[in-house]
């Protein structure tokens, strides 16, 4: 499955069908993140539940401290 | 443009600020150095001496709430900039009521948790809405790692991976690079 991830297309394995799923596959560790899919925020608490589908747009960030 | 029609726009425009530390207080002096009109800032806390190693404060000037200290500061880079200081801890909702008029806003805050709070709160409230954040400026070292992310109306810097702890201290140099940083996307987002 292919998905724009941070504007570079990823190709994901069959089966990565939520947002929870590509942060698995995609090693995203930090504990605080913002994940867009096609431009709507998923809330935290949200990924499992997010479906993917092919083509989609995401945006993940990670959020450390520090101001 | 000339500088003087880059001006002049710029006097027109407002900038909200949600915290007034390292990020907050230096992405100010920038903005009011570049003819912003008004800026709106947010901040509860008061300087400390420790402050002095990165914010825009001075000695004479620990124990103020920081909102009145970076105001008195600007009025003496440049009385024509408008301050709106509020002497607040923000929240959700007070975000999304205090800067409603602005046309960009700046996260300045230093805890990840507020971080993301500012951008549940104000990609919410304030659809299309410049927003610009900053995450991954702790320590020294390393500008190439600085990164600029875009996604729709909100921008992000930093290196986002370098968090404040007790090695890795927020110091002037990148934090003032990232409050730079944070003032540049906001004249661009302001001049297009």
């Amino acid at each position: 499955m292919k998905v724009k991830v941070n504007g570079e297309f990823r190709e994901l394995p069959e089966g990565t069908a939520t947002v929870r799923a590509l942060l698995d596959e995609l090693r995203y560790s930090f504990p605080l993140l913002i994940v867009r899919v096609n431009g709507s925020l998923v809330e935290r608490g949200a990924y499992s539940q997010a479906p993917l589908s092919e083509g989609d747009d995401v945006d993940v960030y990670h959020l450390v401290s520090g101001g | 443009m000339t500088r003087d029609e880059y001006r002049r726009r710029l006097a027109g425009k407002t900038v909200g600020i949600a915290g007034a530390g390292g990020l907050g207080s230096n992405c100010a002096v920038a903005l009011a150095r570049s003819g912003v009109g008004t800026l709106v800032v947010a901040d509860h806390d008061r300087v400390s001496r420790d402050n002095l190693d990165r914010q825009a404060y001075f000695l004479d000037q620990v124990g103020m709430l920081k909102v009145e200290a970076l105001a008195l500061n600007i009025a003496r880079i440049d009385p024509a900039v408008r301050v709106e200081a509020h002497a607040l801890r923000l929240d959700a909702a007070s975000l999304a009521a205090l800067f409603a008029d602005c046309d960009a806003v700046v996260e300045a805050f230093d805890a990840a948790e507020a971080k993301l709070m500012f951008v549940e709160a104000l990609l919410e409230a304030l659809p299309g809405r410049p927003l610009v954040c900053a995450s991954g400026i702790a320590g020294y070292g390393r500008p190439e790692s600085f990164r600029v992310r875009r996604s729709g109306s909100l921008v992000l810097v930093g290196d986002f991976e370098s968090e404040v702890g007790p090695e890795t201290p927020p110091m002037a140099p990148r934090v003032g690079l990232a409050a730079a940083m944070e003032a540049d996307l906001v004249l661009e987002a302001l001049l297009i």
